[in-house]
């Protein structure tokens, strides 16, 4: 199987911008396999819609208290460098 | 506009696709039925991890040319969100794989081997940006890696071309106008949501390059 899809003959004949991969290099697709009259699509269109915000969510929280924590260190070596060293951070 | 604003456009414009895909659009398709649903998250999310790795990959490119800090910055931060979008897509997908293939991942896919492989890749950068604090040296380090690794974005869009269909199709082709109006919409709900994180990032990047210039000076002066 492996062999018959990373085929290094596939990769040359079928390379070419806007030309079709030929038929005999593809395997027949499965899409609807798990489908059928009685399938419960639901929880699987739940868990997909709410991972993808969740993971969005936690992605600004993280950004968001990283740029407070950030903000108040910076904040923090500024006023030590002032006091250590007046004259550099009036040139700022 | 301000990150703030735009933000909050980014976020309206998501929860928007969201009440489309709800209300609007028909809830089944002829062949997939309603697990097609998770198409219009899971597409945005793909089209946009290859917009910012793309975009990595020229703002690396433009930092071997010019060397300024702040081209190391946006690079980094594109490929923060690029992480986070194909992460979305790694997840919808397998979801959506599950519900309509009947398994969870497929080892022999050319589509899902080249996007796993992008985004271990991706995560080998910013480990890479971890294990270098001196900010030139690791400006110059990563943007060499994100030229280089901007290649995996066309062996990912070409990869069925190339490789060979399995299962994942080279496009999912909509019948319906609702359906293809929501796909760009989602599109461009998503592009608007990751530049405004992009945005975020970069200021996060920023702040960490200002505390690190900062650090140096009070070594310097011996505190």
């Amino acid at each position: 199987m492996l062999a018959h899809v990373w085929n290094i003959a596939a990769f040359f004949s079928s390379v070419g911008m806007g030309q079709e991969t030929k038929p005999g290099l593809q395997v027949p697709p499965v899409f609807g396999a798990g489908a059928g009259p009685a399938a419960n699509f639901q929880p699987y269109i739940f868990w997909a819609y709410g991972l993808a915000c969740l993971l969005l969510f936690l992605f600004t929280l993280f950004t968001v208290r990283e740029t407070s924590e950030l903000q108040r260190k910076i904040e923090y070596l500024k006023e030590r460098l002032r006091r250590a060293h007046p004259e550099a951070m009036d040139k700022d | 506009m301000p990150i703030q604003l735009h933000f909050a456009v980014g976020w309206l414009l998501v929860v928007s696709t969201l009440g489309l895909v709800g209300f609007w659009v028909p809830s089944r398709e002829k062949i997939l039925g309603e697990s097609y649903l998770i198409f219009f998250f899971h597409f945005p999310s793909a089209i946009n991890c290859l917009n910012f790795f793309a975009f990595a990959g020229v703002i690396s490119l433009f930092h071997l040319a010019r060397r300024t800090p702040k081209s190391d910055l946006w690079a980094a931060a594109a490929v923060e969100v690029g992480v986070l979008a194909c992460t979305v897509t790694l997840v919808t997908g397998s979801l959506w794989a599950k519900a309509a293939w009947g398994i969870w991942w497929s080892v022999t896919d050319p589509r899902l081997m080249s996007v796993a492989i992008m985004w271990l890749t991706y995560l080998a950068y910013l480990a890479l940006r971890g294990t270098i604090d001196e900010p030139t040296k690791r400006g110059r380090f990563c943007a060499v890696f994100g030229a280089l690794a901007m290649l995996n974005v066309p062996l990912v869009y070409f990869a069925i071309r190339i490789f060979g269909q399995e299962n994942h199709p080279m496009q999912v082709v909509m019948s319906e106008r609702e359906m293809v109006i929501t796909r760009w919409f989602g599109a461009l709900a998503f592009l608007v949501l990751y530049t405004a994180l992009w945005r975020m990032r970069y200021r996060v990047l920023e702040s960490r390059y200002e505390s690190f210039r900062l650090e140096e000076a009070l070594t310097r002066v011996g505190i």
